[in-house]
């Protein structure tokens, strides 16, 4: 299929400087050598144009026009540290007239021209293909994100500054998932404040070899991934949040489980309640939003998810991964100190029994 | 008139013997099962679950060894009420004031300050005291921790923590007396052997009172039985505590054009502050060098402000779904227009 691109009076007059421009280079090209690369000043020449628009067989239209100034206040522009990035760079073997596009649609030929990133982003090309985006692509997905699709393209701005760029760029295909995430803790965070505390998408997914997060492995996995922060005691300092929730998980019944499921089995599921089980997953709201009894209100609902016959006062089976304390659980208190005495002390005097006994044997046999 | 019994005069029945094989079974079946469960962060911990199947299947497997305990103690104490009420045996099995001066004693004449070592089966008796409050605690507690949620409809919530902290507490502490306690017994002092200088037996009861008592006996030991089992049958499973599986979240993924209700302005402004408007609007929209329009504050209705994003102009670039989703000029809008 070829693609037809409406000739206007602009364009003509293009072809014709262009010929101009390219007359000593075809001359050189007759004699049998590779063409020289198009200079930036050569493609500029039509893509800067405001009118340039290519019509797709599938009736699309892709703007071909590139603002210089936004080339060069891109990543890839005059801040480069190894030099602006020429036209050529990204598009070798592009002169005019390009060579016959194959691609029917917009999508195809964003899907056809995107491995060019790998010829300096090896190592990030490489495991995006790795990634569940690069799986869903091969599986027919083309809907899938390629490079171009979350940095862009001519307008390549550093992917995280400022950090809310992470999210709001995974928030143009992740809609539904954004609308969640902006209203929780952590993206009000981000968003009101700019806080450079709070997790990103890419904080808990990754960034180019994000992984399935409906596995087995991501959730049994997951507890160490919010560990990362909020086990973090500068970090949680800050915000006068505990950083005993994940030890406490751990000596629980439901953390302990998951904790030898993820060393053992990763791949077995298990029913034991991970964090986002109990706070959620992109909706995590502050554990005191609303106040003591919604709280309670809350947990219970939380608990009957996985404990469908819990009564009311089920949930204040959950410490709340806090100590028990002599005000909060006086009972649990107790039986903790009355233990904390009585097993040094009963083993103590068995022990010294033992001891004395041994002693006692080890001198008659001496003496 | 009292007699005195020699140990070799009553040699353990072969019930007793299989009882005490049970015990010891169940005991050491639960300590191995249990104390990993304590100790899961531990890597000897860890390597006794894998070897027993995993953290579920000791699980399971502490749960039979309970009924097995359970089962044992049922026994002991229809054997015991048999022994004292239709035999009329007097088996002194709790430690006496003097049991404990016998041990007080051997502590005594380990130090020197005795000249000889006391006799008699008082470490066995102060062993079967520990064991009898032990069975009973861990008992009660686990049997909690097995239905949780009928506990704590009945019970208030804290019931289940302090269950499970007593529980795992008193387990260590028994094991770790045990092997202690054992070590002295069977070990130093060689305990069994010794005579029983205590046990006591009240005049033998004729065959008749024998059969009198027994025909009364064993119906209501069997039904004592009966309803305990029933009792403990329904109790323990009756309640599923969790569901097996959690149920996977459902969430739609791929969304690009979903539109929410209402625009947010918190993302409308960092939507402004990552895309390419402000290059030529200004960074908060207060209009460019080159004299492109401010924006905030705008009156520009919602439909031609997105008929504007998306179309551009001869001066301003148009703006594709896939780079700036229509959700995304929705949150723009409502910021640019709430803005003053």
């Amino acid at each position: 299929m070829t693609t037809k691109v409406p000739l206007t009076a602009g364009m003509i007059a293009c072809l014709l400087l262009l010929f101009g421009l390219a007359a000593p280079v075809l001359a050189v090209q007759e004699e049998g050598d590779e063409p020289p690369p198009a200079s930036n000043a050569y493609c500029l020449l039509c893509h800067s144009r405001p009118d340039q628009v290519w019509h797709l067989p599938s009736g699309e239209t892709l703007p071909l026009t590139v603002d210089p100034a936004v080339l060069a206040q891109s990543v890839h522009g005059d801040a480069n540290p190894d030099g602006a990035l020429a036209c050529a760079d990204c598009h070798p073997n592009f002169r005019f007239p390009h060579p016959p596009s194959t691609s029917r649609t917009a999508r195809e030929f964003r899907l056809e021209r995107y491995a060019v990133c790998r010829n300096c982003h090896e190592d990030q090309y490489t495991r995006a293909q790795d990634s569940v985006h690069g799986a869903a692509l091969r599986a027919g997905r083309l809907e899938a994100a390629v490079c171009v699709d979350c940095h862009g393209g001519h307008d390549i701005q550093p992917p995280d500054e400022p950090r809310q760029r992470v999210s709001l760029t995974c928030g143009r295909c992740h809609g539904a998932i954004f609308e969640e995430y902006q209203n929780s803790v952590h993206g009000a965070a981000l968003l009101d404040e700019n806080n450079p505390d709070v997790p990103t998408c890419i904080n808990c997914h990754g960034v180019h070899d994000i992984q399935n997060p409906t596995t087995t492995l991501f959730r049994v996995r997951s507890p160490e991934l919010c560990a990362g922060c909020h086990a973090d005691a500068g970090l949680m300092g800050k915000y006068n949040i505990s950083t005993q929730v994940f030890d406490s998980y751990l000596t629980d019944f439901h953390g302990s489980t998951v904790a030898l499921f993820e060393h053992e089995t990763p791949d077995v599921p298990t029913n034991k309640a991970v964090c986002f089980d109990c706070h959620g997953v992109h909706n995590i709201q502050p554990v005191a939003a609303g106040g003591a009894s919604s709280i309670r209100e809350t947990l219970l609902t939380t608990c009957q998810q996985c404990h469908p016959g819990a009564s009311t006062s089920f949930p204040d089976a959950w410490l709340g991964h806090y100590p028990a304390t002599a005000a909060a659980h006086p009972v649990l208190f107790a039986a903790n100190r009355l233990y904390d005495w009585l097993t040094p002390l009963v083993i103590g005097l068995v022990g010294l029994v033992v001891v004395s006994d041994v002693v006692r044997r080890l001198r008659r046999r001496g003496g | 008139m009292e007699k005195r019994m020699q140990p070799e005069s009553r040699p353990l029945s072969a019930a007793a013997r299989f009882e005490r094989l049970a015990l010891v079974l169940a005991v050491v079946g639960l300590a191995l099962t249990g104390l990993p469960q304590r100790y899961t962060q531990e890597r000897w911990a860890e390597i006794t679950l894998v070897l027993l199947g995993g953290i579920e299947s000791a699980r399971i497997l502490h749960r039979l060894l309970a009924v097995l305990l359970l089962a044992v103690a049922i026994y002991h104490v229809l054997a015991v009420s048999y022994q004292r009420w239709v035999l009329g045996r007097h088996l002194a099995l709790l430690p006496r004031l003097r049991d404990w001066r016998a041990l007080l004693d051997r502590v005594l004449y380990n130090l020197g300050f005795k000249a000889n070592a006391p006799e008699g089966r008082y470490a066995l008796r102060i062993e079967y005291l520990v064991v009898v409050i032990s069975v009973v605690i861990l008992a009660l507690t686990g049997l909690m921790l097995w239905n949780p949620i009928a506990v704590t409809s009945r019970l208030p919530g804290e019931t289940i923590p302090t269950a499970r902290s007593i529980h795992s507490d008193h387990a260590l502490l028994f094991v770790v007396f045990l092997v202690l306690w054992e070590l002295l017994v069977l070990g130093l002092w060689r305990a069994r052997q010794q005579p029983d200088t205590a046990q006591l037996e009240t005049p033998a009861r004729s065959a008749e009172q024998v059969s009198r008592r027994q025909r009364l006996f064993v119906p209501l030991a069997v039904l004592m039985t009966v309803l305990v089992v029933a009792g403990l049958t329904v109790f323990l499973t009756a309640e599923q505590t969790a569901i097996p599986t959690v149920p996977r979240r459902e969430a739609i993924v791929f969304a690009p054009q979903l539109l929410p209700e209402s625009g947010d302005a918190r993302v409308g402004a960092a939507v402004w502050a990552t895309s390419r408007c402000a290059f030529c609007h200004g960074a908060d929209a207060g209009g460019g060098v080159d004299g492109q329009p401010a924006l905030r504050g705008s009156d520009l209705t919602l439909d031609a402000f997105y008929e504007q994003v998306r179309r551009g102009s001869e001066t301003m670039p148009a703006f594709s779904r896939e780079e700036l989703p229509d959700a995304y000029v929705l949150h723009l809008w409502t910021w640019l227009s709430a803005a003053q």
